[in-house]
């Protein structure tokens, strides 16, 4: 019943003051109720804030509370009493339906009806504005102290998810950091000569993918995935290259029969048969009657594996073995060639700048996610049961990375498949337990990293006593024990393993060469 | 006469009434609202109370035609209506002159009227809804203002026969008159054991009766006002889908239409008695125990529960929302 014409302007002076009033009354009402909404609303984001991190809690809250109080309102606006309604309203407060029944006849002149609406014109005159009290109900102020209060009380608690949001900002900070870094390593590797045009565009795509993937990641566990498949594309493309090198080196070398050992020893990777063949190859250099002879054809050979060898390094040192074996120096060419075998084992090592920017990527993402987690489980360790703890640690983590002397890994599952390796050792302190507990990291000393005298490194598990305890005899190492064994055994077997690493781990050049020197010196 | 006249005249009359009848103050306002609406009284107490007295002050004071009906079981229908009598005209033939009985008043008291036979009970029905009498197939109008103040004897039941669910629909009110308080006691004594000079006189006619009547049916009723009094009514049914618990559990039969028509009719009368020019929830509430509780049967849970109409229609005002 709306109305917006007024036939008799005594009957709109005396009700309208009363009208509006009633009209304030009731938004400051819903106004009232709107507030009461939202501190409900802030106080349970604020409990949920407690379960789960919240981003940008007050912020949030405010929009809630905001939202809340004015869609309250707009409902009130919405339903906001009618002047029929008013007009009942006034009447429960002792006007005897004079006034609703004035407004129904407020269309009739005859005498009774003007009668009527002057009756109720006095009565209106009479009445009390301020009986229409615009007073906040007990009711509602009683709720909206106790839910401030309520409100206070959970503000000056601790909340254990603000150290994981903090954890979190840092990771996705890091992760842009890296991107930055994982951009100006595309670049250097870009151009780097050792690499075919094909190649190139091959590794530019597989980091651009890389890069793409980590700006879309939303947690740091997508992110070492996609490190990790990047790492494995990455590992695919070095092995292709270096598949070539040897490939092409081994077909040129098996062309003389002096040589035929030494390719079949390069195509099998057999760095010690390769040791072997050098050595007899040398020998055969030195002392064998027809050494000049030999010493021509490994020369041809050598122009001729020189010529489609595209690595630029390795076909330099092609033709300066050729030249060390025109100058009758057959154990330097042999050395030579020794290098040159090594580095077409490398070969592809080209990739090691980015293999160490994904695993230094990956270390400090891991690290950042792995404080987190600490963080995170810390804040709701109470809820953890002793049942659930996983108890095993991969220590080293997966082989690829490790060589980098960041000694990243240890999450066993965050890094994806890559952290498979035997490399680590589980330390038997716990059983099999469940996944949530995998979170659970205790800080070890682990001596054996590289670089310098060990980390600290977070590893899943806990401590129960609960868990199988895996007790074998422990082996020979890689020499033999059982008595003095002579310096150079040691010295080569310790070479051989290192060099080994070096195919294996994905370690950048410059660091190659300084392994390179170190046991160039040795010798 | 003025509107604005209504309640002093009112009160005028309830002067004089309270000359001879002491305390009914009550019972008085009612049987005021249901003469000036046109209707029908019910009176219901132990002898002894003034309803008789009430009912001849009334007349006295509003100067109408008064006559008494003493119901008894051997009276008969045409002891109350009249009938047709053999007498000589002025030419000495026989012819038969309707001889008027008592009901030809504008008041009639029927004393004790569940005494009489429903036979004899029903010779009022007529007189009572339409103010009208037919005898011998003529059909007489009775005078106006027109109505029946009935009282009745709650305790004597041997001997008597309760008045039938359609004519108690025809009573406007059905009152009940309580033993007066002490003090009400001593000063009916002192009236009506002494002499006194200080009679009721008459304040009304019966012409300004009808135009009091005239007026009250102008009184407008808000829309929320009749509607409750209309639900009020549709809870008496205990049948209704919407019938309170109150209804279902207490209420064998509820009021006929009639009922919110008693409502309405005295609620507009009540208001200008109160120098209203519009019917109020109040009014409503105020009649609905006269209007229903001769209209609202009880169920033997009721009964059986110690309820009476009254409690029961009190539960059902509580029941009905503004």
């Amino acid at each position: 019943m709306k109305r917006t014409k007024w036939k008799h302007p005594e009957w709109r002076e005396a009700f309208q003051p009363l009208w509006r009033r009633i009209l304030l009354r009731h938004m400051l009402r819903y106004l009232s109720l709107g507030v009461i909404a939202a501190l409900g609303s802030v106080l349970l984001i604020f409990f949920l804030s407690f379960l789960t991190p919240v981003e940008n809690l007050w912020k949030l809250c405010l929009l809630t509370g905001f939202l809340i109080t004015a869609a309250t309102a707009g409902i009130g606006w919405r339903k906001r009493p009618s002047q029929y309604q008013a007009a009942r309203i006034i009447d429960r407060m002792g006007l005897q339906e004079k006034a609703v029944t004035a407004y129904e006849l407020e269309a009739r002149d005859d005498p009774m009806a003007v009668l009527q609406r002057q009756d109720a014109v006095r009565s209106l005159s009479c009445f009390d504005k301020r009986r229409i009290s615009l007073r906040m109900p007990a009711k509602h102020r009683a709720l909206i102290i106790t839910l401030s209060m309520a409100l206070i009380i959970i503000n000056l608690i601790p909340n254990p998810m603000d150290e994981i949001l903090k954890r979190e900002r840092e990771l996705k900070a890091e992760i842009k950091e890296q991107l930055e870094e994982l951009k100006e390593s595309e670049e250097k590797l870009t151009a780097e000569e050792a690499l075919t045009e094909e190649q190139r565009l091959e590794l530019s795509g597989l980091l651009a993918e890389l890069s793409e993937g980590l700006k879309n990641t939303e947690n740091y566990k997508e992110a070492l995935k996609e490190i990790s498949a990047a790492e494995e594309k990455l590992s695919a493309l070095a092995d292709r290259i270096r598949d070539e090198n040897i490939g092409r080196l081994a077909e040129h070398l098996a062309l003389a029969d002096e040589t035929k050992g030494l390719a079949e020893a390069l195509s099998g990777r057999d760095l010690a048969g390769i040791e072997r063949e050098l050595e007899s190859l040398k020998s055969q250099l030195e002392q064998s009657d027809k050494k000049d002879e030999l010493a021509k054809q490994l020369k041809e050979a050598m122009k001729k594996a020189a010529e489609i060898i595209k690595d630029e390094e390795i076909k330099g040192k092609l033709m300066a073995a050729a030249d060390s074996l025109s100058k009758d120096q057959p154990s330097a060419a042999v050395d030579q060639l020794g290098d040159i075998m090594n580095q077409a084992v490398n070969a592809g090592n080209a990739m090691g700048d980015a293999r160490f920017t994904l695993q230094q990527m990956r270390s400090r993402i891991a690290r950042a996610a792995g404080e987190a987690q600490y963080a995170q489980n810390t804040g709701s360790s109470g809820q953890t049961s002793q049942g659930g703890e996983r108890g095993q640690g991969t220590g080293q983590g997966e082989s690829r990375g490790q060589g980098s002397g960041i000694g990243e890994g240890s999450s066993n599952e965050s890094s994806g498949g890559s952290n498979s390796d035997a490399g680590g050792s589980p330390n038997g302190e716990g059983g099999p337990g469940q996944e949530a507990a995998e979170k659970i990291y205790e800080k070890i000393y682990d001596p054996t990293r590289l670089g310098d005298g060990g980390e600290i490194t977070n590893v899943p598990g806990q401590h129960t006593g609960s868990g199988e305890i895996i007790t074998e005899k422990g082996e020979r190492g890689l020499g033999d024990f059982s008595g003095y064994i002579p310096y150079r055994e040691v010295y080569q077997e310790y070479k051989s393993e290192a060099m080994k690493s070096m195919d294996r781990r994905a370690l950048p050049p410059s660091i190659q060469a300084m392994v390179r020197e170190y046991f160039e010196e040795l010798d | 006469m003025d509107i604005q006249d209504f309640p002093i005249i009112v009160e005028k009359i309830k002067k004089e009434i309270a000359k001879e009848i002491i305390g009914l103050k009550e019972i008085i306002d009612h049987v005021l609202i249901a003469v000036i609406a046109g209707g029908n009284v019910l009176l219901e107490g132990v002898p002894g109370l003034g309803k008789t007295r009430l009912v001849k002050t009334l007349a006295r004071v509003l100067d109408l035609n008064f006559s008494r009906i003493q119901f008894t079981p051997d009276l008969m229908p045409a002891d109350v209506v009249g009938t047709n009598v053999l007498v000589k005209d002025e030419q000495g033939n026989s012819v038969f002159r309707f001889q008027a009985g008592p009901i030809f008043s504008n008041l009639v008291l029927a004393d004790e009227i569940n005494r009489a036979t429903p036979k004899t009970q029903s010779a009022l029905l007529e007189a009572m809804q339409e103010h009208t009498v037919t005898v011998g197939g003529v059909t007489r109008i009775l005078p106006e203002p027109y109505f029946v103040l009935a009282t009745q004897n709650p305790l004597e039941q041997e001997g008597t026969y309760p008045l039938p669910e359609a004519q108690l629909d025809r009573f406007l009110f059905k009152l009940l008159l309580d033993l007066p308080s002490l003090e009400e006691l001593h000063a009916i004594i002192n009236l009506t054991t002494g002499i006194s000079n200080d009679t009721a006189d008459k304040a009304v006619d019966a012409a300004a009766i009808l135009q009091l009547r005239q007026l009250a049916l102008q009184v407008p009723v808000a829309k929320p006002v009749q509607d409750y009094a209309l639900r009020l009514v549709m809870n008496t049914h205990p049948h209704l889908p919407d019938s309170p618990e109150v209804a279902r559990q207490f209420v064998r039969c509820g009021s006929s239409p009639r009922g919110a028509q008693a409502i309405i009719q005295s609620a507009k009368v009540r208001a200008l008695m109160e120098g209203r020019y519009n019917v109020s929830f109040d009014d409503i509430r105020n009649v609905a125990y006269p209007s229903l509780r001769h209209r609202v049967f009880l169920s033997y849970h009721a009964v059986s529960e110690g309820k009476d109409s009254d409690m029961v229609i009190s539960e059902l005002i509580e029941a009905t929302e503004e």
